[in-house]
């Protein structure tokens, strides 16, 4: 401490860390590549199933960004991913509007939806100091209440059997109709609010969501407005479910309650944790590992994915706590140590 | 008393938990760049004092005025963007973070040099990568003091900051804080009398939530009261 003292007022060596490439952008950078190459190798249906799987990737994408940088789980993400869709839909069936405008405002409809259903509900919850557990179980009833009304409210959507006839996304001019358009449209809203997430978070915005992690109390007494941050986070993070749903619900043609049903909101879940909850790339390459599972135990039962995606949530939590690809660096590193000591 | 503005002015400051009444009418001027240690017994309400300095806990009586400005009803993060930096008792630091990016975080601006100065100040350079939840607990200490300074404060509280430090650590951190006289105003909350000697600053009392003696270091020690309820008889 001595030395400390001496050196007080003395300018130091330690350089703040700068902005830079980090694994998860490499990591980024060479999935979304290999994506980018899809429609060259594979056919017309592979690719509008990868289209779906991109904007389900884009949902966990959300997810993640709340639940993996602020620690907090949101059991009732698929309402926003819901209200992106219905939002969507209802704009371009029940409205009436240009159809060459429509699928723009359904757009911007499902994600100021998503966006300002998580506002009121984040606000009163977050300022209101609902934490951990206790705000896991209201977001669960939000995504129950969620799905009451979009089973209810059968005037406005659809009840049981949802809004059919959903157009494909188009803006004037330009039409995302074909499966390699969709896909593309995906691909690239995907890849813009990943890397827009890694940029932002890879910085001072990272450190302090890292912070209110860690302790929320501490960030506050540092003079961090943590509740509007939380907020702000868990807003952004329903905004990139909304978008997902929204063009999700123009890719499939109809919008139903599954949308927001309490399976889509465990299935977000689980593929944010097979990636690795807090990695943002980790959940892209966690949707499509679990959607690929799917689809092979849905060709043998479609009854027992249910049971399949509940009995793949307890092994994760017991053996891959960190997501699969996180365990995979660690059994690589073991095995090369274990090779070096060998030698 | 000095009749320049003081730094901060706790008037008739209390606290309850139900019937239980942690501090109970506390009022005290502290001048700016003064230090004071605040003495007592476990439970006396030393760190519920700080609480309410800090906005951790609102007042349920009596007013906190810093400057002109009173705190009494501001929240905890705009207090502490006015100026008033905390240091908790257990170290409180963001054990997921480096030593480098737990002082980012809490320096008041992006300034590199600011960081850099404050991580050679608290003596953590060659610690700068490691994770804060790895550093023993002594350098969770300093770094803990680090984060404060690094917000700049006007007011720094300190809440035990030689809890489980070394003989040497504990007197080289009375000689840190000797250097910040005059610069911020410092509080801070000890059980170590020697630390405390050594500082030799204005020393306040508190026994059951009341000032019961303050004053400097060497009257206290000879105060009966307070040689009664905490020091003990010689």
């Amino acid at each position: 401490m001595t030395h400390a003292l001496e050196q007080a007022g003395a300018s130091g060596k330690a350089a703040p860390t700068a902005r830079r490439l980090r694994p998860a952008s490499i990591v980024a950078i060479v999935l979304v590549v290999l994506l980018a190459l899809m429609p060259f190798v594979a056919e017309d249906y592979t690719v509008s199933n990868y289209r779906d799987v991109l904007l389900l990737a884009l949902f966990a994408l959300g997810l993640d960004l709340f639940w993996g940088k602020t620690g907090i789980l949101s059991f009732g993400h698929a309402t926003f991913f819901g209200l992106g869709a219905y939002g969507m839909a209802i704009t371009t069936v029940r409205f009436g509007i240009d159809p060459a405008w429509a699928p723009l405002a359904g757009l911007a409809l499902g994600v100021v939806l998503a966006a300002a259903v998580a506002f009121v509900v984040g606000f009163f919850i977050l300022y209101g100091g609902v934490r951990g557990a206790y705000f896991t179980i209201v977001t669960l009833a939000l995504a129950m209440i969620a799905n009451q009304i979009a089973v209810g409210w059968s005037k406005v959507t659809g009840g049981d059997s949802g809004l059919i006839g959903v157009p494909p996304f188009s803006v004037p001019g330009i039409s995302f109709a074909e499966p390699v358009a969709g896909f593309y449209l995906a691909l690239g809203l995907l890849s813009v609010c990943l890397f827009m997430s890694l940029w932002i978070l890879n910085g001072r915005t990272g450190l302090v969501l890292a912070a209110i992690r860690d302790d929320e109390i501490k960030a506050r007494t540092l003079g961090y407005r943590t509740q509007f941050i939380l907020l702000a986070t868990f807003c952004t993070s329903a905004a990139m479910a909304g978008l997902a749903g929204a063009i999700y619900a123009t890719g499939t043609g109809f919008v139903a309650p599954d949308l927001i049903a309490l399976l889509l909101s465990t299935e977000v879940i689980v593929w944010v944790a097979v990636g690795g909850s807090g990695t943002l790339v980790g959940p892209v390459i966690g949707t499509i590992l679990v959607w690929q599972l799917q689809e092979r135990i849905s060709s043998i039962s479609y009854a027992a994915w249910p049971i399949a995606i509940g009995t793949f949530f307890i092994l994760l939590v017991l053996v891959f706590p960190d997501g699969i690809p996180a365990y995979l660096v660690r059994l690589a590193r073991r095995l090369r140590a274990g090779k070096g000591g060998k030698s | 008393m000095s009749t320049a503005l003081p730094m901060l002015k706790l008037s008739n400051v209390s606290r309850s938990f139900g019937a239980f009444k942690a501090v109970c009418d506390v009022s005290e001027e502290f001048a700016p760049g003064e230090i004071i240690t605040i003495i007592g017994p476990n439970g006396a309400g030393k760190s519920t004092l700080l609480n309410m300095i800090c906005g951790t806990l609102p007042v349920s009586s009596g007013t906190i005025t810093y400057g002109h400005r009173r705190l009494s009803g501001l929240s905890g993060d705009r207090i502490a963007r006015l100026g008033i930096a905390r240091k908790f008792q257990v170290p409180s630091v963001f054990g997921s973070l480096t030593v480098l990016e737990n002082l980012m975080v809490s320096a008041v601006s992006r300034d590199s040099d600011l960081i850099e100065r404050t991580i050679d100040l608290v003596d953590l350079y060659g610690d700068r990568h490691v994770r804060a939840a790895d550093l023993p607990h002594g350098k969770k200490q300093w770094l803990e003091i680090g984060m404060a300074l690094s917000m700049q404060p006007k007011v720094l509280l300190l809440d035990e900051p030689t809890a489980g430090l070394s003989v040497e650590e504990t007197r080289a951190t009375a000689r840190f804080l000797k250097d910040l006289e005059g610069k911020v105003t410092v509080i801070v909350i000890e059980h170590d009398m020697a630390f405390v000697r050594d500082l030799a600053a204005r020393t306040i009392v508190l026994h059951h939530g009341r000032v019961i003696a303050s004053g400097n270091y060497t009257d206290i020690e000879d105060n009966e009261l307070v040689r009664d309820v905490y020091l003990g008889r010689r």
